[in-house]
């Protein structure tokens, strides 16, 4: 258990007077360090799920552990501090400026004024809002979007190795959205936390999950990567849910490196490179508008490592079709 | 002009008389206002809390509120005697309305969410009272005690009746033997600490407010 960060073992949660349970047996592993998104329609008990790793909800039977220890058996306020929790909310304290929002935890934790101050500087630049523009104004002077990135900064203050989030980017508008959910994947990859996510939106789950937990009536349909998914989803629901004809989101959600061959022949001086991160959505965008059939794929040294083709793309996407349709 | 003019004689010749009712005037309202505060704060945040214990407790103080200051104060006559205390009995009455029903009020306006977040971080009952709930709900506070100050100013007024003394002797006196000047000695008084009373309110309450302008 010791790379597992959450693990849920039979956890079911039924609410007093309820008839059925909002979250039914429910055995799921979290990888330490992982990005992992819960998608479903409304009312299937993903912010159920989700509030019992800090204990806001306490489960009817099961168990869950965080690091290995028995949630049941250590103190609220100590599990919830080292836990970052994100609600969609938002839920920023009015009456405190941004730096004293931010500044919470780290102050309960007992830290001393300095290092809360360069905490402080250090978040707000991590989220993109300017420290000397933000840190003394009110929640109330901020947009919509500015203030959910202070709440994720909030969440982050006190350095917690697990953050659970709710729909955060639920009320923000497409463009913002994206950039933020950007931000948070390379905020992941930087700083190598364990993400549980919830969405009811099918894309931000494959952007940003590396696994992705679909869950249905309290039960979980699937728990696996976004190309799995895709092309392999475990029932009728799943299939349903990620519609898998759509072409685009299925490239979408191949990466580079899970596609790429070896570079045979030469290199051209303008042929365009890609990281091996990059999905095969935006590779394809490169090839239509470039004069060669071919992208180069690098890795995080800018060494090229491989090649996509036109035609592998091609090949790729008629087989993840023919694994959907099987 | 003459009337006035006799006022100030008859403050001047009395000096001593009238200091003593400025400071019995205060005292029982200063007193009153503060043991409503110390009582009503609380019970209101039980009462937000608690739906069971609000519906009993609400329902009757609007019942109670109906009663006029006066009434009061008679109502309280046969049952505690005449005095300063019957007085500030009755005087803390009818502050405590208006506090209760704000700061309940006040704790039940607060936004779930923000609680929510500041026991998701971790923070325990009483420093989630102590550092979100109270600041928040300070303003609706502070208004309710501003209502209930000025209440008690002027219903301290009415204590003379029952030999509570304050300002409301020289209105009594000054009714009772057609003395007009004698009625402004009283009168005038409690209008000018009405007023400062407000006007120290409001500082508090842009104080506890700040975080709402710009
Ligand atoms: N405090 C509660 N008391 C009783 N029932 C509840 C409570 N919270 C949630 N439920 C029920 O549990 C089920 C799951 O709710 P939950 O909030 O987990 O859904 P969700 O998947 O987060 O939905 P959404 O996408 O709308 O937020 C729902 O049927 C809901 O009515
Ligand atoms: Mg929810």
């Amino acid at each position: 258990m010791a790379n597992h960060s959450i693990v849920f073992d039979k956890v079911t949660k039924r609410f007093p007077k309820a008839d059925k349970p909002s979250v039914n047996e429910v055995s799921l592993q979290i990888e330490e360090g992982s990005f992992v998104t819960i998608l479903g329609a409304s009312g299937c008990g993903k912010t159920t799920l989700l509030k019992m790793v800090n204990r806001i909800y306490e489960p009817t039977s099961g168990r869950i552990f965080v690091e290995g220890e028995d949630v049941a058996t250590v103190p609220v306020t100590q599990l919830r501090r080292k836990i970052g929790y994100v609600i969609q909310q938002v839920g920023l304290f009015p009456h405190m400026t941004i730096e004293e929002n931010i500044a919470t935890v780290p102050r309960i934790l007992g830290w001393d004024n300095k290092q809360i101050d360069e905490r402080i500087d250090e978040l707000l630049e991590l989220v993109h809002l300017p420290p000397k523009d933000f840190r003394k104004r009110y929640p109330r002077q901020l947009s919509g979007g500015q203030q959910q990135r202070v709440g994720l900064a909030r969440a982050m203050a006190g350095n917690p190795a697990i953050m659970l989030m709710d729909e955060p980017f639920g009320a923000i508008d497409a463009i913002t959205r994206a950039s933020l959910q950007d931000e948070l994947i390379q905020i992941q990859r930087r700083l190598h936390k364990t993400i549980l996510f919830v969405t009811h939106d099918i894309e931000e789950a494959l952007k940003l999950g590396d696994k992705i937990v679909i869950m249905n009536n309290g039960e979980i349909q699937q728990y696996d990567t976004p190309f799995h998914i895709i092309t392999q989803p475990a029932n009728a629901f799943v299939s349903r849910l990620v519609h898998s004809e759509d072409v685009l989101k299925r490239l979408s959600v191949m990466k580079a490196e899970s596609v790429m061959t070896e570079i045979e022949g030469t290199v051209h001086p303008n042929e365009i490179r890609v990281s091996k991160e990059e999905n095969c959505k935006t590779i394809l965008m490169h090839i239509l508008k470039s004069e060669h059939d071919s992208v180069i794929v690098e890795d995080g040294n800018q060494t090229p490592v491989g090649r996509v083709t036109l035609a592998h793309l091609k090949i790729h996407e008629a087989l993840s079709q023919s694994l959907s349709a099987s | 002009m003459e009337v006035a003019a006799k006022a100030f004689q008859y403050i001047w010749e009395n000096q001593e008389r009238f200091l003593t009712a400025v400071q019995v005037h205060l005292t029982i309202s200063v007193t009153a206002l503060l043991v409503s505060l110390l009582v009503c704060i609380p019970l209101g945040i039980v009462c937000a809390k608690s739906q069971k214990i609000a519906a009993t407790v609400m329902n009757s103080i609007n019942t109670f509120r109906v009663i006029p200051s006066l009434a009061i104060l008679v109502i309280i006559l046969p049952i505690l005697g005449t005095g300063f205390v019957p007085a500030l009995v009755a005087l803390i009455l009818l502050a405590c309305p208006p506090i209760l029903i704000n700061t309940y009020l006040g704790f039940r306006g607060i936004d779930p969410a923000v609680i929510e977040a500041a026991s998701g971080m971790g923070m325990d009952e009483r420093q989630i009272l102590r550092k979100v709930e109270f600041p928040l709900a300070m303003p609706l506070v502070i208004a309710g005690g501003r209502t209930a100050a000025v209440e008690v100013i002027a219903s301290a007024t009415l204590a003379a009746f029952i030999g509570g003394g304050g300002l409301g002797t020289f209105i009594v006196n000054g009714l009772g033997m057609y003395n007009f000047p004698m009625l402004l000695v009283g009168a005038v008084p409690v209008a000018i600490l009405a007023i400062l009373s407000e006007v120290c309110f409001a500082g508090i309450e842009r104080w506890v407010t700040r975080y709402q302008r710009d």
